[in-house]
Order: structure tokens, then sequence, then C-alpha cells
């Protein structure tokens, strides 16, 4: 593709088109077109043509503007230059009352140093067609390149379904540690929050499963592990929305129901119970608000949001691995089944309450629900009918748990680590992480009451709802603490990228050093955990397994670290708020070929922690103004004292441990110490 | 502020003392967390922190010194323990320069100005071991200091030397300040009058002017064991091996005090398996079972009817031990040992005074219990987690009001459970406790709870977390990781992973992965927290977080008359830790300090309970429908509107589906049900003490089965019944009514020194400890040894209750106290 030189031009002359329809001022219109301009087009209604020359054309835009029903929003999805010609593809939405969307292709030519419209084609999207597609010209699947082999591309699809798994997981994190609970907040308003965290919190534990289960098809695959967040180009195009860590507003929110919603159509209200309609457009509104803008261009052209969600991608993986021919039954390793991370291990306890069977083993129906022969409920109690709003519109009708109210009932999280030793069970593994994800589970059981699983759209979208009635009864109130968005402990040069937030008071960096470290031990003992699966017996206690609850501290370091630095000023100027976990990749996720070397790359990293603990120590006795600033400081982080002494003792005591396996290495483990 | 004393009160109202056969007791010592000697180590060890040590002389009475010991603390001298020896101060209620009551100590000052002089208090001692009684059921069996006298001779008499209205009961009572021994004694006792267990002595401290304070001094018995010799009519030869083992322990001659003709205790056994007494040679046990049958029909119990402890047996029986690795049989050797509990009583009277117009008075309880043996380390489920939710409620609130509790003070206790979390798991060699087979052993034939689950319910032993999983050190780290994250303030994460009580029967994966994990509860099934600490880990979660501006908030620990709770944790001069009640396991099953199941019995008036289910065992009263009830089963209990359910059902995974779960039955337990533990089970009934509330009771008997609740049709009948209060009237005091001296132990083990050896860590980790001298190998695995190896090698040798590395019965009856090790820092002292 040729480099876009005058795309400012050409944008400025699209700005005027959207405008004008917008407007139905089509004074704005006759400088861009060109006089022998024409449309060509189909509907609506369907069926009718609308072969219009220029005039006929703008006459029609004057009196219709589309702008009627409030709702019309427009992009500007690609430009394709080619010296004085160029193609222009632009998307409408919410036109006219009735919603409408078209999908534009303009064709320009420069004429005397001026870009000019010469022909608009358009195709009408109506409501059978996908939202998020970037219309029917890009809803392909992404294609394979050339120089990749199937397996090689299933492996590269998967590996950044991974990314994005990670992506959000730690996205989620960081608003559920940004909430605030005060004091003086009423109870219900401390309930609210307290749920909501909990929700996003199970989320974010779902999807450690969901990064689990990728890990193992990947070893089904005979591919390495895909630990990292990879923010190359080719993974972005896979990311629902651009990756930035926020606190939680309904901004931030909208964008994780974004991530997760299921694949519905659009208008919503001719398919969807009207306040779930609402709260969709809304959430898709706000979306598009904050990132279709310039600033998120990608270099090949492309907006973020033209691009698949997490969903999609996931939708693509399937339908690879689904097709013999491309992934032949060779490429599985069913022997790595044994050495698959599994539930039993990492699942702790988190899985819905079993359902009962009698003797014969025959499933016991609720006898406060029974079910009729149609698998539906009959109980038909306000409740239940709140519970069961039909999506329509798809294959099959979607159900959204969307009354349910987080702050009122509690609904525990379910981690799914599924193994595979086959295809079917790597689809079924897939399938069970988009139904988690964003497809509601409900609506392929038979037992909707019984089930108290909710999708993480379920809990998004309700929570979204709930906080958008608590910011609409009280204006200017926010859920989360004036915590910066992406917080780095980097210091400049190269300079920082826009938007990120540097820690700069000391106990906001040091906090944020070791929280880094803290990520990274937690993705290196995850890392060797797979690397040591073959070499450790399963039956009774090993390595392996100890380091998988090293994991689980670290994420409890995680979690603590976090909540100690959304209580430390960012910076010496308390105008500037409040500091926010890092989570900074490093530079290289890869360890090193001998295990003894491993371990001694953990030990280096936990020695790493303790010094900067006691850097952190030593600032606060430092008798000066510098030294009281730090202690006022770890003042206002409440326990943060009492915690790295005992993180200290915690390090010290997995010194002594790494030690001993370093020991228990022989000549190597001596050698380099 | 006026001086006049308006009533008494002795505190602690519950203390604990000690056995040990050292002469001088245990100095007075307590635990710190965060002590500055380990600021630098906050997760190890509690530090053991000396305190002022009041040394009574032995001629004078009097505390003739306070001295401060010096570490390291000597808990043995030689090889002999000291005795925890507790001290019960009085306090007196007078009114301060607000009107308001206050307690303050009773000195000789305020005896003074009330124109009383220390010759007018005196003590009343009733102690007593029911624990024979509780199996035999037979009053005779009943070891007490009180003794029934001739009204007119003052003589001791016999249980049919006189009429019932010429004899009164006598009780120990000192007025002076020698050192009284307290002899309990026994109607089966060979001589009812003559032969005695020592159940330790007591002695009025005698004021003087630093000390001036009323005390009395409890110093427990020395941990012998009575009884007749090993086979009634003779005595073991040294030669005489137990199963393959050491040789029989021999009673003392002295010790031998139990008479085999009177009381049906030697040669005791439960009937239902074994019909026939299987020691059919011996002369004395011929008619054992007419003596039992007739004991049987006093007590109204069906023939058929064992009467059984929970776990049974739970005594010393004749070999081969322990009885379920041999066919079940158990017969009793007929051991008693010199625990006991009781009340002790203060009085001011002047001479000639009225006793029962007597207002000033005060009774505080007492008992003995085995030595405190890993000091630095508590139990994550106390006596005094227990007694917490019966004096707040299951519900977290604020003392003594209905607003909601600081953030500060739950944070605090929130993170208090999670610290004694790790200070019990680290005395558990988990992958054992896993049911994990042991360098190849099953997992079948190592004690755990798996392995209890398994033979429960006839269901093949599943190890309860994944096998590869279960290692001592790493387990303890995880937990160590969540407490520091608490102490920074960090929500706690992890409420769903809280096994909730009604859980305790939820044997699926998902229920036995809940926490506290491996470990025993009262009910036998898995251990659950009292509701109030869970409900006490859910506030903290919602909690905010700590600020800078929040001022820690501290629990009122001044005393008043009204404040129940500083009573019962008050710390009297002298009185280690090891007195106090946070000591005490509270799984109690049997227990180690007491059994406190015991004290829900009677909680409704006019029934009794049996201590470890929803059996009705007594009934006192005529009146039909209640007098009906005795056999039945409580199923369940109304209040608030609300039902509580008394058992709950037994579930396992079902092997075709691995998201189901199926009902475990059995056929001794053909409706899968688990009864409840009372102290978590009637949380929410005894707010409603003196009302009256609804209990359904099944409508068929249930002396040897669970019955099931139905609605359609309704299979049960409804009374109301009273709740009784727990404590005496404006006092911390466990009420009478609910427990008679003696019946707080009488569940335990006769001698404890059974419990010992039969009870795997899988109960009281932190107090009957498993894993000791923990250290990492080179593989990074935990190793170390099991505290009854007789040989410290490094080298875990896991309990099959058959190895001859570990103590066995009778050595441990013969020398307990030099076998068993005091663990500091985990480690042998």
């Amino acid at each position: 593709m040729a480099a876009t030189d005058d795309y400012d031009a050409i944008d400025k002359v699209i700005e005027a088109y959207i405008q004008a329809a917008k407007t139905g001022d089509v004074g704005l219109l006759f400088p861009i077109f060109h006089e022998k301009a024409r449309l060509f087009g189909e509907g609506p209604p369907k069926g009718k043509r609308w072969d219009l020359d220029r005039d006929e054309y703008f006459k029609m835009q004057a009196a219709e503007p589309l702008n009627k029903g409030g709702n019309y929003r427009a992009r500007l999805v690609s430009v394709k230059q080619m010296g004085p010609s160029a193609v222009a593809v632009v998307e409408e939405d919410g036109c006219w009352e009735d919603n409408v969307s078209f999908v534009d292709i303009f064709s320009l030519s420069r004429i005397d140093g001026a870009w000019k419209i010469v022909n608009k084609t358009y195709t009408h999207r109506d409501a059978g067609s996908a939202l998020a597609a970037p219309g029917d010209l890009e809803d392909q699947p992404h294609k394979k390149r050339p120089d990749m082999s199937w397996r090689d591309h299933l492996v590269m699809l998967l590996t950044f379904g991974a990314t994005a798994e990670h992506c959000l997981m730690v996205q989620y994190l960081y608003a559920a540690y940004s909430l605030k609970v005060e004091t003086n907040d009423p109870p219900d308003r401390r309930q609210k929050i307290e749920n909501w965290r909990y929700n996003i919190l199970a989320v974010a534990r779902e999807e450690m499963g969901h990064l689990l289960t990728v890990q193992n098809l990947l070893l089904l695959l005979g591919a390495p592990a895909a630990l990292g967040r990879d923010s190359s180009v080719w993974a972005q195009n896979y990311y629902p929305y651009p990756f930035s860590l926020d606190p939680l507003t309904l901004d931030t929110l909208a964008c994780f129901v974004y991530a997760e919603m299921p694949e519905v159509h659009r208008p919503f209200r001719d398919s969807m119970d009207p306040d779930l309609s609402e709260s969709l457009e809304d959430v898709v509104r706000r979306v598009r608000e904050r990132f279709d803008k310039e600033a998120f261009r990608r270099p090949d052209g492309t907006m973020p949001l033209d691009v698949h969600r997490v969903g999609q991608l996931y939708q693509e993986i399937t339908t690879v691995l689904r097709d013999h021919d491309k992934i032949p039954d060779e490429a599985f390793d069913e022997a790595s089944y044994e050495f698959q991370a599994s539930w039993d291990e990492w699942g702790r306890g988190y899985k819905p309450t079993p359902h009962d069977l009698d003797a014969e083993g025959n499933r016991v129906e609720d006898e406060d629900d029974p079910v009729d022969d149609d698998g539906d409920s009959n109980d038909d109690s306000d409740v239940a009918k709140e519970r069961r709003i039909k999506v329509s519109g798809g294959a099959a009708p979607l159900v959204a748990r969307v009354d349910w109210k987080p702050s009122q009932m509690v609904a525990e999280s379910f981690v799914r680590v599924d193994r595979a030793a086959t295809r079917t069970e790597a689809l079924k593994a897939l399938d069970w992480i988009a139904k988690q994800g964003e497809a509601p589970h409900l609506s392929v059981t038979k037992h909707l009451k019984s089930s108290d699983e909710l999708s993480h759209f379920d809990r998004f979208m309700a929570a979204y709802r709930e906080l958008k009635e608590e910011i609409d009864g009280n204006p200017g109130w926010s859920p989360a603490k004036d915590v910066c968005s992406n917080p780095t402990t980097r210091q400049p040069p190269p300079p920082l990228a826009a938007g990120d937030h540097q820690l700069q008071s000391v106990v906001a960096k040091r906090l944020g050093q070791m929280f880094n470290i803290r990520y990274r031990l937690l993705l290196n003992y995850l890392g060797h955990i797979f690397q040591l699966a073959k070499t450790q017996p399963v039956d009774r206690p090993n390595i392996r397994s100890l380091l998988m609850h090293r994991v689980f501290g670290e994420m409890y370091n995680l979690k603590t670290l976090a909540g100690l630095l959304v209580r430390t000023p960012r910076t010496d100027d308390p105008k500037d708020g409040w500091a926010g976990p890092p989570f900074e990749m490093p530079y290289s996720f890869t360890l090193p070929d001998a295990d003894v070397d491993v371990w001694r790359q953990h030990r280096e990293l936990i020695g790493t922690s303790l010094e900067a603990c006691r850097k952190l120590f030593n600032a606060a006795s430092d008798p000066g103004p510098g030294g009281r600033r730090v202690k006022d400081h770890l003042a206002a982080a409440t326990g943060a004292e009492s915690y790295l002494r005992a993180l200290q003792d915690l390090d010290l005591q997995t010194q002594a441990w790494f030690e001993a396996i370093l020991a228990g290495e022989g000549p190597k483990g001596a050698a380099r110490s | 502020m006026t001086r006049t004393i308006k009533g008494l009160r002795i505190l602690p109202p519950f203390a604990i003392a000690r056995l040990g056969s050292a002469d001088e007791p245990m100095d007075n010592y307590t635990i710190e967390l965060d002590a500055p000697a380990n600021q630098d180590r906050p997760l190890g060890y509690r530090a053991l922190k000396p305190l002022p040590t009041l040394i009574v002389g032995e001629r004078s009475g009097e505390i003739e010194a306070v001295r401060i010991p010096t570490l390291p603390l000597q808990f043995k001298i030689g090889d002999k323990i000291r005795p925890v020896a507790p001290f019960l101060e009085v306090f007196a209620i007078v009114e301060n320069d607000k009107k308001e009551d206050g307690l303050v100590p009773l000195t000789v000052d305020l005896l003074d100005h009330n124109d009383f002089s220390v010759k007018d208090v005196s003590w009343t001692i009733t102690v007593a071991n029911r624990k024979v009684a509780r199996r035999t059921g037979d009053k005779n069996d009943v070891v007490t200091t009180d003794r029934e006298v001739n009204k007119k001779t003052g003589q001791p008499v016999g249980r049919n030397d006189v009429r019932a209205e010429d004899k009164v009961v006598q009780k120990v009572v000192v007025a002076d300040h020698d050192i009284k021994t307290l002899h309990g004694y026994c109607n089966n006792f060979e001589s009812a009058h003559e032969n005695f267990i020592v159940f330790g002595q007591v002695r009025f401290i005698k004021p003087n002017a630093k000390h001036s304070e009323i005390r009395l001094r409890f110093t427990p018995a020395r941990g012998l064991i009575y009884g007749p010799t090993s086979k009634p009519g003779r005595r073991p030869s040294d030669s005489e091996a137990s199963n393959h083992g050491p040789p029989l322990y021999a009673i003392p001659a002295n010790q031998d005090i139990y008479d085999p003709e009177k009381g049906i205790w030697a040669g005791y056994q439960d009937v239902s398996e074994h019909p026939e007494p299987c020691d059919k040679d011996d002369a004395k046990l011929k008619d054992w079972k007419p003596r039992r049958n007739r004991i049987w029909d006093d007590n109204n119990w069906s023939r058929d009817f064992d009467n059984e402890t929970l776990p049974p047996g739970l005594f010393a029986i004749n070999p081969p031990a322990p009885s379920w690795l041999y066919d079940n049989v158990a017969i009793s050797r007929g051991y008693l040992d010199d625990a006991c509990d009781g009340f002790v009583e203060v009085r001011i009277a002047r001479p000639g005074e009225d006793p029962d117009q007597n207002t000033l008075r005060a009774t505080a309880r007492i008992c003995l219990g085995p030595p405190a043996m890993a000091p630095d380390s508590l139990f994550v489920r106390s006596l005094a987690d227990d007694l917490d939710q019966v004096l707040f409620g299951p519900e977290v609130r604020k003392e003594e009001s209905t607003e909601e509790e600081p953030a500060e003070i739950t944070r605090a206790r929130a993170q208090d459970i999670v610290r004694r979390a790790f200070e019990t798991v680290r005395f558990m060699n988990v992958a054992v406790m896993n049911g994990n087979a042991f360098k190849g052993r099953p997992a079948l034939s190592l004690d755990s709870m798996p392995e209890e689950e398994a033979a429960d319910t006839e269901r093949a032993i599943r190890p309860v977390m994944h096998p590869g999983a279960v290692d001592t050190k790493a387990i303890t780290a995880l937990h160590q990781q969540a407490y520091a994250a608490l102490r920074a303030g960090t929500a706690p994460w992890f409420k769903q992973l809280l096994r909730r009580p009604d859980e305790a029967a939820d044997f699926t994966d998902r229920g036995r992965r809940k926490m506290p994990a491996l470990m025993c509860g009262a009910d036998n099934n898995y251990l659950a927290l009292t509701w109030r600490q869970i409900h006490t880990i859910e506030k903290a979660a919602s909690d905010p977080p700590p600020s800078a501006e929040s001022k820690p908030a501290a629990v009122s620990h001044r005393l008043t008359p009204r404040n129940l709770s500083a009573q019962i944790h008050h710390e009297a001069k002298g009185n280690p830790i090891s007195s106090h009640p946070i000591t005490s396991v509270a799984n109690c099953c049997p227990g180690l300090e007491v059994d406190f199941r015991a004290v829900w019995r009677r909680l409704f008036k006019g029934i009794e309970l049996r201590e470890y289910d929803n059996l009705v065992v007594r009934v006192d009263s005529d009146e039909p429908t209640v007098a009906g009830l005795q056999g039945k089963r409580l199923l369940r209990v109304w209040v608030g509107g609300k039902e509580y359910r008394m058992m709950t059902n037994i579930y396992g995974p079902a092997s075709s589906d691995p998201d189901g779960r199926i009902e475990l039955t059995t056929n001794m337990n053909p409706a899968g049900l688990a009864p409840l533990e009372w102290s978590n089970a009637l949380a929410y009934v005894l707010p409603h003490a003196g009302k009256m509330v609804r209990c359904d009771f099944s409508t068929k008997d249930g002396w040897d089965q669970q019955q099931p609740l139905s609605e359609k049709p309704a299979n049960y009948v409804s009374i109301e019944f009273e709740v009784r209060p727990f404590f005496e009237e404006d006092t911390a005091v466990i009420s009478r009514a609910l427990a008679e001296a003696g019946e707080l132990t009488q569940g335990l083990c006769s001698p404890w020194q059974n419990d010992y050896r039969e009870c795997s860590c899988y109960y009281w980790a932190s107090a009957r400890p498993d894993f000791v001298n923990v250290e990492i190998d080179a593989g990074g695995l935990s190793k170390g040894d099991n505290w009854f190896q007789k040989k410290r090698t490094g080298s875990y040798v896991p309990d099959d209750y058959a190895d001859a590395r570990l103590v066995m019965y009778d050595e441990l009856f013969r020398g307990w106290e030099e076998l068993l090790k005091f663990q500091i820092g985990g480690r042998d002292v």
C-alpha cells in the first residue's frame, strides 16, 4: 500500500462530507464534490436503486439529514491513495430515526491540488448485519500469511489470544484496585462497591483460568508458552481496544463490556429488551467516542475499533482448529496432557456448587423450580422474568442476566482450567472460554435457574448499569480514587509515552519497582512451571507444585502492593493524585535454558526486591525533610511498613528455599553463586 | 466514690490449670506478636515474654516475692513438667465517682471499709471427674470432691448406708491459708471413704501489705493414672507385652483403687457389636452384663443403646490397641485420670450470718487440662472464639451496642484468624494429612481426615488437594503471604473459600478444599470456623481500607460488671497465658482442656441432648409429650421466623459426573445426614435466652440413626421450650444448669494420655503437634520428625498406630512427662 501522503487533506474532505450528511447543510458539499460526481447504491428500502447525479443527490441529502434521529455517527475506516487517486471508506450508523447503517466508498481525485469526490458508492447495512465487523468488505477472517504454515498461524492466533487475555486481565485488576470505599459511605454504597470489585476480580480470576487453558492448548500443539503481553502491531490487531491502565469510570467499564460483549445485531432495539438495548448503545457510544480518534490510528491506517473483538479471535481460532486439512491430527501432542495445567492444581476451589444427582446418576431437579419438557423454567415469578431477558436475532436465543444486581447478590467465580488431549477437547475448551467470556452460557443449558454462573459480559453489563444509576443519582461522585492512568517507573530518555504518568515520589517509585519485580517473578514462576512439567512427579509433593504456590503468593503481593500504591501520592505534589500499579513488562520473559540458572534468576529477583525494600526503609530513616516526606507517604499507605517487613521475612525464607534447591543441584548449583 | 461492696466476682471466670508433676509451678509468661526482637521476622513464632511471677511461700501462704524469670523459660524441671497453677482473683462491685458500677480488686482495705475481715472470707470448691460416669451411665462412677455425710454425725456415708433424708452433701471449704489437697471420692472405688484421686490443691493466699488482694491459687494434679490393675484381680508382670510392644503399664498400688466388682468401668465395652463380654474368663466380670443392663434400665435406655462418645472408645483398652485395627474390640482397662473441672466459690459472711441470705458471693469455673506443648503457637479456632460468639453473637457487631464493629477492630481480628491458621498448619505434615500415599504405603493405613471420611462413608479414599501441591513449608508460606497482605490493609479476598458450618459434611472436592482444610471439627467432619469468625472475614472484605486519618480503635478491656468479655479475658496477676481460653482448642472432638460440646446439652429446659448430636438422651419432665421425646431427634429450631436445622446432608462426588454430587448414605445412616456441632448450630438460638422457641422433633425413634426431616408428609412434632441463659445471671460464668462440676471434661479421653496417642494432629495441630523440627531438604521439600517419634532422625514416621518407632500407649501412660517434648519455634526444646 502506498504511503498516504495527502491523508490530512483527504480526511478534511471526508470530515466535511460527514458534517454535511449529518446536518443536511449541502453548502459544505459543493466544494468537495466534483460537478460530475455521481451516487450509486441500493436501499433503503431494500431493492430500490439510488443512482443519482450530484444535484439530485444534494437535494436528497438536504431533505433528509442523517442525524434526524439524533444518533448519527460516522468514522473514516480507511484511506488508500495511489498518487492523485484515492479510495476512502466511511462507516455510518444511526442514520435517521431508523438507525440505518451505511458503508460508503468514496473515489477521490486530486484536481489542481485539491481533492474532490468523484463518486460515492454505498452499501446499505440493515439490522441483520454485524456491529463491530468493519463492514462487509473487511468481514473476513484474518488471512494467513503465505510465509506461515496453518499450524504456525494457529499458534500465532493462540498466542495473541493469550496476550489479549493477559492485557484484559491486568486492565480489570487495575480498575478493581482503584475503587475506593470511604468511611462515610453509606452501607449500601459500600456494599455495591465491594461487590463491583468482587465481580471484576472474579472476572480477572477467570481470565487467569483462560490464560492457563490457552497455555495448555499451546502445549498440545507443541508450542512454547505465551505469558507476555505483546505490543506488536500484529498482536494489537486482536485487542478489542487500545491497552490502557485506567481507574474505574463508566468509560472504563464500558470498555470492559465492549471487550466481552457477544455478537449482537444492530440496531439493538429491534432485537432485545429496550433497557438492555439502551445500555449497549450507551456502551458502544462511549467506546467509540473514546477511541474513534486520530490519535489512535494504527501505523497500517486502521482504527482500533475496526478489528475483531476477543470473541471473534477465538472464533477464528476455532475455525482453523476445526479444519482437518489445515491442522492434521499429527499436529496434536496427546502426551502433553499430563503436563498441562489442571483445575485440580490451579482451581483453588473456585467452581460452582455441584448439581445434585440421585443414586443412579440422574439429575435431581430443584423442587423450587421444576423445568418443563422444553427445559424452560416454569417459574413465572417476576424475579425469574427479570432474569430471562431474551436477546433474539442470533442463531439461538441468548439470555442476558442484566437485571441481576451485583450489589445484591454475589455470584461466585468459576475458574476454568481445561486440558486437552485431542482436537475435540481443544474445541470444547475454546467453547468454554468464549461462553464464560462473552456468550451467556445459559443459552445452552436447560437448567437456567439452577445455574449460578455468570459470564463476564453479565457481570460487567450489570455493574455498568448499576454504576450509571449511582452516578446519575449522585452527580460528581466517582467510584474510584484519583488514581493516575498508565503509571510508569521509567525515567526518560527516551521520552515517556503520551498518557503515561511517572511515579515520582520515593515511596511510589520504590513500591512501583517492587510491583514490577513481583509481576516478573509471577510470570517467571509460571514459565518455569511449564518448563518443569515433564520432569516432576504428579502423585507427590514436587517443586513444580510448590512453584505454583509461589505464583499465588505473588498474586497476593501484587494485590497488596497495588492497594498500597493507590494510597500513595504519585509525586510530592498532592495535586498529582495517587499512584497506581504499573504492570510494566520486563525486557524479556525468556527463561534460561539450564534449570539451575532459572533458580538463580528467581533468587536474583528476590534479592532485587529485598534491595528495593531496604532502600525504601533507608530513605525513611533519613532525618532530613526528604526522609520525613518518605515517612509521611509511607504512613499515608497505612499498613505499608508492616507489610514490607513481613514481605522481607517471606523473601528471606524464599531465598533460603532457593539456596537449598541450588545446594541440591550440587556443583552446578555452587558455580556462579 | 463509695466503697460499699455491692457484689463480688471471681476473675477470670474460667481458668485452665495444666497438669504436671514438678513441685514448682510454671512461671508467668505471655506470647507476643511483633515483639521488638522479632521486628525483622514478624512471621516467625510468637515471642515468649516472661512476666512477673508471684512466688508463694510454702509455709506462709503469702506472696513473698515477685520475680521476672529469665529466658529461656523452663517448662520442665528435669523430666517433670511444671504445672500451670492459676490464681483466681476476687473483685468487688463498687460505685465510682460517676455513679457507675465498677469492678475493683477486693483487698483487705476494702474489706475493712465494709466491716469485714479476711477471716470472713471462705472458699468452697467442687470439682469432679465424670469421664467414667459419662460412659457407664452410673452415677456411682462420678469422682467428686463433694461427699455425702451423715447429717447427724458428719461422717462419710456410702450409697446405701443411710436414707437420703439423713444425709447431706459436704463440700470442700477453705477458710484458712493452708494448702488444701482436693480428694475426689467415688462410690465405686474399693473404699468409698478411703480411696481417692488427688485432683490437686487449693490455697487461699494470705494477703499481706504488698499484696493485699484476695485470691485463691489452684494447683493441678500430677497427671497420674488410676484404676484397677490391667486385668482385674491380678497385676501384670514387667515382661508382659501389649500387642508386640512395650510392657503393660502397671498401676501403682496406691492408685489401684477402682473396684471392678462394684462398677462396670473395668471391662466396659459397647454391647451392640459384642453382645457377650469378651473377657468371659475373668471371675470379677462374669456378671458384668447384668450389672450393665441394670444401669441402662435405671437410665431408661434401650439395652441395645450404645452410650458412645464421639469419637467412640476414647479410653485405655486391653491390648491390642487401637480397637479399629482389631475388629473394633475395645474393652476398658478401667483407667481414670486426675483431670477434672468444677467450681470455685468465694463468700464473705460474718460469723452467724445465714449463708443462704448472703449475697456477697461469686463463682468461677476451673478445669484441668494437659500441658500446652507448643506454647508459642495458637490454634485457629480456640475456646475464646466460641465464647466470643456466645457473648457477641454470630454477626459482627460493636461491643454492647447494635452499631457495627469499627473496621480497625474487624481487620485486626481477621488478621488474627489468618495468623493462627498458619501457626496451626506449620505443625501438620500436610502431605500425609492430605491422604497422600507415603513412600508407597497406602493412605488408608495412615491416620488422616480423608481416611476417617472414607471409613465413615464406606467410600474410596481420595486425597483432598492435588497430591503434588501439599508441602508443609510451602502451604505455610502461602498462608503467611495472605497474612502479610492483610497486614497492609488488603481486604480479604478468600471468603468464598471458607467452609460454612453447614458444609462440614460436603465431601466433594469443592467442599473438602475449603478452609480450614484437612482438620476435624467438633462434629467429626471437616472443621469450620465459628460463624462469627467467618463473618469477621466477610466484613473485613467490605470495610474501607485503613487510612492515615483513622485511629485504631481498641476493644474495651475495661472491667465493669457488664463487660463480660473483659471479665473472660482478664489476665490475673501471675497467670501465664496457657491458663486462658485462647489456648484451649474449641473443635472439641472431644477436646483437650474441655469438651465444650457438653455445655449445649441442656440449653432447652426440660430435655438433655447428646453432646455430639441431636439425640434426646434424657428428659426431666413428666409431661407426656416431653417425656416421650427421649430417643427422638431434634431436627430443627425456629427463631425469628427462620428455621435452623440441626443436621446437614453428607455429600460426595458423583463417580460419573465430575460436576455432580450425590448424597452419601450407608446402612447405618440411610438418610445420609450429619449432625451439626452445637456451637454453630445454636449460635442464632442463644440470643433468645429466656424465651420460648419452637423445636421440631422426629416422631420416630432415632437411638441409632439420624432421622430426616420431611414436610410432606410431616414427620415431626413441634414443641416449645425455653432457652436457658448461657451464663449465670450478670456474670461471665457458664451456667451451672448447663454443666455441673465434671461435665465439661466428661467427654474427654480417660485417661487423657490416651487421646494424645490416638488423636492425630488433624485435630489440634498447634496443641498436639505432628510435624516438628521441620526444615527444607535438598529437593526443596519439607522434612522433619513426627512429634511422637522416639528418635529424632529428620525422617518423618507416619502414624499407623503400630509402628514401634512411635511412642505407644503404655509408654505414654508410664512416662508421658519425659516423652512429650515441648516445642518452641517449631523445634524440640
